[in-house]
Order: structure tokens, then sequence, then C-alpha cells
């Protein structure tokens, strides 16, 4: 595994380079450094740039700052349209994708950190391993008993297929875990809202003849109920979803088989 | 270090099973019933500002008060202690002072169930 940000971080002063001398239009972007050769400090970096030079997302200002000012720079992206997730980071105080945040919607200076209360591997690029082996856990897959038909797909009727709205659109960016406190205190042990979401979508499949075991699995003070119902988790989340819900949902099935 | 595997880590000791749930379903159900029963007894301890030592000795031996006032005190208790225990599982760090947090915990809400319980009774029946 890579160097990561030590537990007990300081920040550090930061470089300033402004690159927007004469534009019309100007937007500082302050974002957040460290690799593993500045030890325990941190810093944070200004960069002025004229974002009528650059494309209308946070994102393409980032690629602005990585292409014509600092190479260094270090973030993850992909699809740039939001559905891959890669650039989720925490853009003026709200865990989101820098791809679908427009600069415009920003204040004159935006800070970037990465997801809060994650590992940070370098800059803005936190390591996933956890997240993504709670996401394992889950088993997040059709889990049946009974043989698929041999001669076509296992088959839902629309009403059955339309629960899984609203679920299945998830992308696993971290948004929504990351932005929880009781997962900021907890991330060892309870599954998060983004884990819980994609169990609820597996729970709810009408296909899946697993959803006892599932639900045992889920039957822990920590696991799921660690949520207090902050809802921070769904006022974040990029894609709209609602994680908050799931997760009642999932309470509830807990206390109709539980009574 | 150590070179436990990512889901090893995920999957930790495994799933505690139905008392989670009840600890969940009792928490509520305390606070459902905490919510008349709490203006009940503040409404209650404003109309006793004018009585007797006697006279409130009295009143707390009829049937109907001190039962209500044995659900009110069980339930602030055991919804307090419910509380309590989730404040610590958030934020005390895993090890011994947590167990021994939940530990004294645990005597301490039996301790104070009791009294109150002795207490009520010892009004209710010999007065």
């Amino acid at each position: 595994m890579a160097s990561q940000l030590p537990h007990k971080i300081k920040i550090g002063p930061g470089k300033t380079v402004c690159a927007a001398d004469g534009a019309k239009h100007k937007k500082r972007f302050i974002v957040y450094r460290w690799n593993q050769d500045e030890g325990d400090t941190a810093r944070l970096d200004t960069f002025e740039i004229p974002v009528d030079a650059c494309g209308p997302m946070v994102l393409d200002a980032l690629i602005y700052i990585k292409n014509r000012i600092d190479s260094t720079l270090t973030f993850r992206r992909s699809c740039r349209e939001g559905i891959c997730g890669s650039c989720a980071m925490n853009i003026d105080a709200t865990n989101t994708l820098a791809c679908i945040r427009t600069i415009q919607e920003c204040p004159e200076e935006i800070r970037i950190y990465p997801l809060p209360h994650l590992p940070v591997i370098k800059d803005l690029v936190p390591d996933m391993t956890h997240f993504y082996a709670q996401y394992t856990s889950i088993k997040p897959w059709l889990q049946t008993h009974t043989p698929a038909p041999p001669d076509r797909e296992r088959l839902q009727s629309p009403e059955e297929r339309e629960r899984l709205d609203g679920l299945y659109e998830c992308i696993l960016c971290a948004c929504c875990s990351t932005s929880c406190p009781s997962y900021w205190w907890n991330e060892d042990r309870y599954l998060g809202p983004a884990t819980l979401l994609q169990a609820y979508r597996w729970i709810v499949d009408s296909r899946d003849e697993n959803t006892g075991e599932r639900l045992d699995d889920l039957e822990d003070p920590f696991r799921l109920f660690r949520c207090h119902t902050i809802m921070n988790c769904t006022s974040t989340c990029p894609k709209q979803l609602n994680p908050a819900r799931a997760i009642a949902e999932i309470k509830q099935l807990m206390v109709n088989r539980t009574l | 270090m150590s070179l436990k595997s990512a889901l090893g880590r995920a999957r930790g000791l495994g799933a505690v099973g139905h008392d989670a749930t009840r600890h969940w379903i009792w928490q509520r159900l305390t606070a459902v019933a905490l919510l008349p029963l709490s203006i009940w007894f503040l409404l209650t301890l404003c109309g006793l500002e004018s009585l007797e030592h006697q006279e409130v000795l009295a009143w707390l031996r009829r049937p109907v008060v001190s039962t209500l006032m044995l659900m009110f005190t069980m339930s602030l208790y055991y919804h307090g202690h419910l509380g309590v225990q989730v404040i610590i599982e958030d934020y005390a760090e895993e090890g011994w002072e947590k167990i021994t947090c939940i530990v004294f915990l645990y005597l301490i809400s039996f301790f104070i169930a009791i009294a109150t319980l002795i207490a009520v009774l010892k009004i209710a029946v010999t007065g």
C-alpha cells in the first residue's frame, strides 16, 4: 500500500501562483497538498486562474492547474460526466464530484480538500481500500439457490424492477460515507451510507434469495445501527440519491423480522 | 502494521445479531413512552408544591400514581442507559477503557433503577 497521511497533520505555508494577470474573470483555488516526502506537514497552495481559459467545471480548473501551472498536483478523474465517481473531493466544504460542480456556482475563493477522514495517498487522492472492502463484504451480487431458467434470464415484474430505482444509480464515489460523522468516528466497523445503500439494493431485489442472510450480516450495533439519521449522506449525494432512506428501510426490515 | 487483508478487516468479528435491533427498538419505544410520561410528571410536580410531606406520600401511595412513577423512572433510566451506551460506543477508543465504561454504565444504571424501585414500592406498599 502507498504511504499515507500521518494521523496528526499540521498545515504549513503553501505557495501562491497567480496565472490570471489581466484576466477579466478569475477565481482563486486553494488546494490541499500533501505527499509522503513532506512528513506530517500538509500545505494549502493557492492558484489564481482565468476561468474563461478553462472549461466550466471545477475539474476543468484542476486540469488547467495541472497542465499549465503545477504538474505535480495529483487527483483522480476519468469520465468527467458524473458517472465514474473518480473525482469525488471536498469542494467548498461539500463532498461532491469535481466534474459536475460548476466554477460559476462556487465563491471567489474555492477551497478543495480530499474526501474527509480517509487516509490520503497524495494531494486529493484518498485511499479507498477499506471502503471497497466494506462494499465487497456485503456480497454485492445476485445470490440464488434456484437454478436459472435454461432458456431465459430471471424475470422481474415492472413493480419489482421499480424498487431498484434510486439505488442502482449509486456510483460508489464515497461522498456520502465520508460526509457522515458516524463513519468518521467508526469507519472500521460502521459500513457507512454508500455500502448500506448498496446492501439494500440487493435486499430488495426480487430475484435475490439470500435476503435473510444479508439481514443477518447487517444486524449489528455498528455495521447498521451506527447510523444516527444525521442525513449528511442525502444532502451531499452528487447523484441526488437518498442513502438515509435506504438505511431506514433496512432498519424497518430488521424490526419487522424481530417483532 | 498489519498484513490482514482489507476484506478481513472489514468483516471484523461478525455481526452481533438480534440484540442490535432490540437495542434500537427499545430506544425508540422508551422515547415514545417518555413523551406522555414526562408531561404527566412535570405537570404533577407543579401541583405538589403546595402539599405537605404526608400529603405527597399519600398521593404517591395511590396505585395509579406509583405505577406511572415507576413507568416514568424506569423508561427514563433505560432510555438514558441505551443513549449513553451509544455515546460511549461512538466516542471511546476500542479497548479496555471502552469495556470498563460500558460495565460501569450497566452497574450505575442497575443501582439507580433498583434504588428507585425500592423507594417507590416502600412508599406504595408500607407507606
